[in-house]
């Protein structure tokens, strides 16, 4: 993917950067608004990562103009925790997502690619999912596995059709608490560990194989047999 | 001294009040010299008759007084009445003048004693005028400079209290507005005075909270630098992996903080929507069931009449994440923590061993280390947050013992709903 990234700070812009060019992606790092704005009106970019404080124009008004400019390339906002009052604006300007600072690196990772997938698929409106030998009814709300129906309770229903809509994509805990549980503070008890044990004691116990994985520090990642 | 509001108030009066006087005082004197002319002019018609009369039968004409005069007039005199100035006196005749089948007649009238009368008039006004202007002056100023000295009290109170001593009270004695002013400016200082003791309670509470786990995390990779260099000992993924932990339970507590500075600022209040407490209470039974049964605890909804009310989602739903947060850290071991809806009332209550009354205030401050928990992790954020949420919905928040004098009981009572 070819991302720009909006970051002023001598050591995160850089830090961001590399990162995600390690992960494979093409990155133009911009450390002022203006310059961001030039590069994005003259290239098609899979997803912007940007500052909301940066100088020349701020994140916000550079969005502003490339949404009157037509330009739809999600967008995600890197705010600092002290304006996180500024989320509603930034979602409100045309932004897709926001991320609080300090943040982990997987946490950014996973949801740019949440963000780019989402503009490509344009979302399924079939109501039937299916990703292996799992298949969901939306309208129905039932759900089973190699036909043996499962009995899943809402919260576990909706945590299912989450992975099922982004299977092979890592979610977050913290993309798993504001999708299914639409908490945006961290409740510190387990709510998705417990959550993720029960359900997978639903779809994965009986069929003796592992079909959400967890990987350490930073998320699960639903992948079908 | 004439920037004074008080003085310029009685200075208003003052112009105000002689005005009114004077005026008063001048129509009274106009309508009293137009009544005594009335009287002279009547007298001099009736004396006109009589004198008519006498000619008519063949005597002389009358004269009375010695203030009187009765003649013949040439002429060249106007009809009428008519006043002129008597000649080497200070005082005035009225003529009247009136052609009759004798000739022209002129009858007068010297006007000395209404004069005398209307000077009397005149000296009493100017003398009570002016009693009236230097006592009204004299009242007002001491008015003036009384309300002055009040006003002033409050002033320098309030100045010292802008200097920043708290401590600082007008106490006006007496009993009128200015009065009433200064009790609620001493009222609103001592209120000051006890939230900004409280917030720097908080300020060291919050500091001592976030020093902890900071110098855990410095020793920590203190410890792996040093053995990394000393000993060339490779620093293992875990010990990186409980840094970041560290790291963003510091980041949390931080979010945690803006989340109840935010709170307590009234923010959010603008979004407020209808919000079903039935609803609320089952999409957290099922969110929270699970995680409580995890724990070997159950979870048990009572509702009862529930109502509507205005509130805002996100923040209900983070405070009964809180409320069985705090039970499940608190509570007992296999208890059953119980979610009661009455109303508009929401109740939940643990197990525990409870919170004493005495710390019951405490423990409802940011970062409150309970003594009595000392041992534990304190109360955190949690009750906080919960007490800022329920003051932003105006719901009045109580904690009591549990049924039995067990365990905690937490009262969250909104405000009814009220039908537009």
């Amino acid at each position: 993917m070819r991302l720009l990234v909006l970051e002023d700070d001598a050591s995160l812009g850089p830090w961001t950067e590399k990162g995600l060019q390690q992960a494979g992606h093409v990155v133009d790092l911009f450390t002022n608004g203006k310059d961001a704005r030039v590069a994005a009106m003259g290239q098609e970019y899979d997803v912007l990562v940007r500052d909301r404080m940066v100088p020349g124009l701020d994140g916000l008004s550079v969005l502003k103009a490339l949404r009157q400019a037509k330009m739809t390339s999600p967008a995600i906002f890197l705010t600092a925790l002290g304006e996180v009052d500024d989320r509603v604006a930034g979602l409100r300007a045309g932004g897709d997502d926001y991320l609080v600072k300090p943040f982990a690196f997987s946490e950014l990772l996973a949801r740019i690619e949440v963000l780019a997938r989402r503009v490509g698929t344009s979302e399924d409106q079939s109501s039937i999912l299916r990703a292996g030998d799992i298949t969901m009814d939306l309208h129905k709300r039932n759900c089973t596995r190699q036909g043996h129906a499962n009995a899943l309770n809402p919260k576990e229903f909706l945590l299912l059709e989450v992975f099922l809509q982004s299977k092979g994509r890592v979610q977050t805990r913290t993309m798993l608490l504001e999708r299914v549980w639409d908490m945006n503070f961290d409740p510190t008890t387990s709510v998705v560990e417990t959550h993720i044990s029960r359900l997978r004691r639903k779809i994965e116990k009986p069929f003796g194989d592992t079909v959400i994985r967890n990987i350490r520090g930073t998320g699960y990642v639903f992948e079908p047999v | 001294m004439l920037r004074l509001s008080a003085v310029r108030q009685a200075l208003g009066f003052l112009v105000l009040f002689s005005t009114i006087s004077i005026a008063a005082w001048g129509g009274t004197f106009f309508l009293v010299s137009r009544e005594m002319q009335r009287i002279v002019d009547a007298r001099l018609l009736d004396r006109m008759e009589t004198a008519i009369a006498a000619l008519d039968a063949g005597q002389s004409l009358p004269v009375q007084g010695r203030d009187e005069i009765a003649s013949v007039a040439g002429d060249d005199e106007k009809e009428g009445f008519r006043t002129e100035d008597l000649k080497g006196s200070s005082t005035e005749m009225r003529y009247l003048v009136r052609t009759t089948s004798h000739g022209r007649l002129q009858l007068g009238e010297d006007t000395e004693r209404q004069e005398e009368l209307r000077d009397i008039l005149a000296g009493g006004m100017q003398i009570s005028l002016l009693a009236t202007l230097l006592l009204t002056s004299l009242f007002g100023l001491w008015i003036a400079r009384r309300s002055q000295k009040r006003v002033n009290a409050i002033s320098t109170g309030l100045a010292k209290v802008a200097q920043g001593d708290l401590g600082t009270r007008i106490a006006l004695d007496g009993n009128d507005d200015l009065r009433l002013l200064s009790d609620r400016i001493d009222g609103t200082t001592a209120r000051l005075e006890t939230v900004v003791t409280q917030m720097r309670v908080q300020s060291s509470n919050i500091a001592h909270d976030l020093r902890t786990p900071l110098a855990r995390l410095r020793a920590q990779l203190e410890t792996n630098l040093l053995a990394l260099i000393e000993r060339e000992k490779p620093v293992e993924a875990d010990d990186l992996q409980d840094a970041l932990e560290q790291i963003d339970r510091l980041t949390g507590t931080f979010e945690a903080l803006l989340r109840l500075a935010r709170i307590e600022s009234g923010a959010g209040r603008g979004a407020f929507k209808t919000i079903s407490l039935e609803t609320l209470i089952s999409e957290i039974a099922h969110t929270y069931g699970p995680v409580v049964e995890e724990v070997g605890q159950t979870l048990q909804v009572n509702i009862q009449d529930p109502q509507s009310i205005l509130g805002d989602h996100d923040m209900l739903v983070q405070l009964l994440a809180n409320l069985i947060q705090n039970a499940l850290r608190h509570g007992a071991a296999n208890q059953t923590i119980r979610i009661h809806i009455h109303g508009p009332r929401l109740i939940v209550t643990d197990e525990g061993p409870g919170i004493p009354f005495q710390e019951r205030e405490n423990v409802l401050q940011p970062l409150h280390q309970g003594e009595t928990t000392r041992q534990g992790e304190g109360f955190g954020l949690g009750l906080a947050l919960v007490r800022a949420i329920s003051e932003l919905h105006d719901a009045d928040l109580s904690l009591s013992d549990g049924p039995n004098g067990r365990g905690l009981c937490v009262t969250v009572n909104f405000p009814k709903l009220t039908k537009l």
